[in-house]
């Protein structure tokens, strides 16, 4: 049907109605909701963004824990909170990203968490859980910041460290990183070593000097090694003095014989040929005697300048005391005779054995061999056919 | 699934070497004329030695990758994961890292609903995490720069080592 009136386009046209608030009450009111939420939304967002703000730390690092409690404490990031820690789980993940390459940046620049983690770098395979916490109890006493410490996964830690250390060692070139410096002391002889540079870089500080006790333990050593020069001197009046007390048969020595023993030395001194038909004398005997008073004396002076530093009076009153003598019976001499020949062959063998160990572990090794031998182990050369 | 920081016996205090003054006393405290303890009764607990801090750190390991390997399931928020949750439960049960009786007085805390569980494992990942970080920083506040025994702790004694732990920061909460 066409057009009745075609030039009704031309005269200007009423207006139409404007949709209004009564038009359409529940789309009205819809849109109001949807408003509300919106401004809801924007303002949750608007604070769990703070949250994450304020969890940003002046190193620019993202604390997850600080992002948790900024969301608790805001009420308007209540609206958003369920998105929000999901997306801090996200963001924990990162978190363990960033303090893993932290931690390995700190492993090669600080000398003490290096010290620390070389041994565990050294193992050549990837830490066990146990290890890693062991590392992490003792990276946080190291000073090391704990969170970083507490997110890093240390394999990760370790393997970024290993790769920097390998990056210096290339960007300083082969021959800077040939070039010997001082290393740690060989063990046991504090020798010195050198090693090449590139070994010592994300190493940790580096030990050059010997250890604490090196002094006195090579002083010791060679105080020692002094005295067993001097053995063959030691050994032979005590030697000598076993043989002239087991010369003298029983009742050799004890008290009362040494005014005996002066008394035949006189007799035969004056008088030898009238001296034999005495009865019971033998000047075998008192030759023996004599020998026997001599290397015992000179075996207890030996053992009073053993004990070096000043003499007093008391001290050499105790050597006396502890040494054999013609004044204590024969059969206790024999033995304490014995017995001191034995501890000198004992102490002979631990300086020997521990000079082994050299000037570092001579203390150590001597304190040791001490208390895993047996004296009487060293009579048995001496004892009785039984 | 478990508190972590509740099997411990509650978040440690910060760290902080030096002891604190103590609190002010509450006013009925004064009123009362009641005896005050000494200054000492007051102390922070003592930090956690090296061997305490590995066991804390495996204490805290363990519950974390718990809980989120629960928060990883696409079901969170959405289905019953109380199944789920008990199964997590078991195997730290079965490693040592807690005991049968904390295993249940844990589940009987563990909501009903979807959404309350997603809620419930997320707060209790951030006192994990909070935990372990909080344990490190007490050993770090109190044996920073020190020669310490770094004797590694047996994973079987952990039980015991958790139990010390435990009565550690209690006796401080008692105290305080």
């Amino acid at each position: 049907m066409p057009d009745p009136n075609p030039l009704q386009g031309l005269y200007p046209q009423p207006q139409q109605q404007q949709s209004s608030l009564l038009a359409n009450p529940v789309g009205t009111v819809s849109s109001i909701l949807q408003l509300q939420q919106l401004q809801r939304a924007l303002a949750a967002k608007q604070a769990v963004g703070q949250a994450f703000q304020g969890a940003i730390g002046p190193d620019g690092n993202f604390d997850p824990n600080a992002a948790f409690a900024g969301i608790k404490v805001s009420p308007a990031a209540a609206w958003g909170a369920p998105e929000a820690i999901g997306s801090i789980l996200d963001y924990r993940g990162k978190n363990i990203a960033n303090a893993t390459a932290q931690l390995g940046l700190g492993l090669t620049n600080n000398e003490g968490a290096a010290r620390i983690t070389a041994p565990y770098a050294a193992l050549g395979r990837p830490l066990t859980q146990e290890e890693q916490y062991n590392l992490k109890a003792q990276l946080a006493a190291a000073g090391i910041n704990p969170a970083t410490v507490q997110a890093a996964d240390l394999n990760g830690s370790i393997k970024a460290a290993k790769a920097a250390t390998l990056g210096a060692i290339q960007t300083m070139g082969p021959a800077a990183a040939a070039t010997p410096v001082t290393g740690a002391p060989q063990p046991g002889t504090g020798a010195p070593t050198q090693v090449p540079l590139s070994s010592t870089i994300g190493a940790g500080a580096r030990v050059t000097g010997t250890p604490p006790g090196t002094e006195v333990s090579a002083t010791a050593m060679q105080n020692d090694l002094l005295r067993e020069a001097n053995y063959g001197q030691e050994i032979y009046p005590l030697k000598a003095a076993l043989s002239s007390l087991q010369a003298l048969g029983p009742g050799g020595i004890g008290p009362g014989t040494e005014g005996r023993n002066k008394f035949e030395s006189f007799l035969n001194t004056i008088a030898p040929s009238l001296a034999q038909y005495l009865p019971g004398f033998d000047p075998t005997k008192i030759k023996n005697y004599d020998e026997f008073t001599k290397y015992v004396t000179q075996a207890t002076q030996q053992r009073a300048a053993s004990m070096g530093g000043a003499h007093t009076d008391a001290q050499l009153a105790t050597t006396l005391t502890g040494s054999p003598n013609n004044k204590i019976n024969d059969l206790a001499a024999e033995d304490v005779l014995k017995a001191n020949i034995a501890l000198r062959n004992m102490q002979r063998v631990q300086t020997l054995e521990a000079a082994q160990a050299g000037p570092v572990g001579y203390t150590a090794k001597a304190s040791t061999f001490a208390g895993t031998q047996d004296p009487r182990a060293y009579l048995v050369p001496y004892l009785s056919p039984a | 699934m478990p508190s972590a920081l509740t099997s411990l016996g509650g978040a440690p205090p910060a760290p902080n070497p030096v002891p604190q003054p103590p609190a002010q006393p509450q006013a009925s405290a004064l009123a009362g004329g009641a005896p005050q303890a000494p200054p000492s009764q007051l102390q922070i607990p003592p930090a956690p030695d090296h061997q305490q801090t590995v066991a804390a750190l495996r204490h805290f390991d363990a519950i974390e990758n718990a809980l989120v390997a629960l928060l990883k399931d696409p079901a969170v928020g959405k289905s019953d994961l109380r199944s789920s949750a008990i199964d997590q439960m078991t195997k730290l049960v079965a490693r040592g890292i807690m005991t049968p009786a904390t295993a249940v007085t844990q589940l009987s805390d563990f909501p009903d609903k979807p959404f309350d569980q997603k809620m419930w494992l997320q707060g209790h990942l951030q006192q994990t995490i909070q935990g372990a970080t909080m344990v490190l920083a007490h050993h770090q506040a109190a044996f920073a720069g020190q020669d310490v025994d770094t004797t590694p702790p047996s994973p079987d004694d952990h039980q015991n080592a958790i139990s010390g732990l435990i009565s550690m920061y209690k006796g401080n909460g008692q105290n305080a």
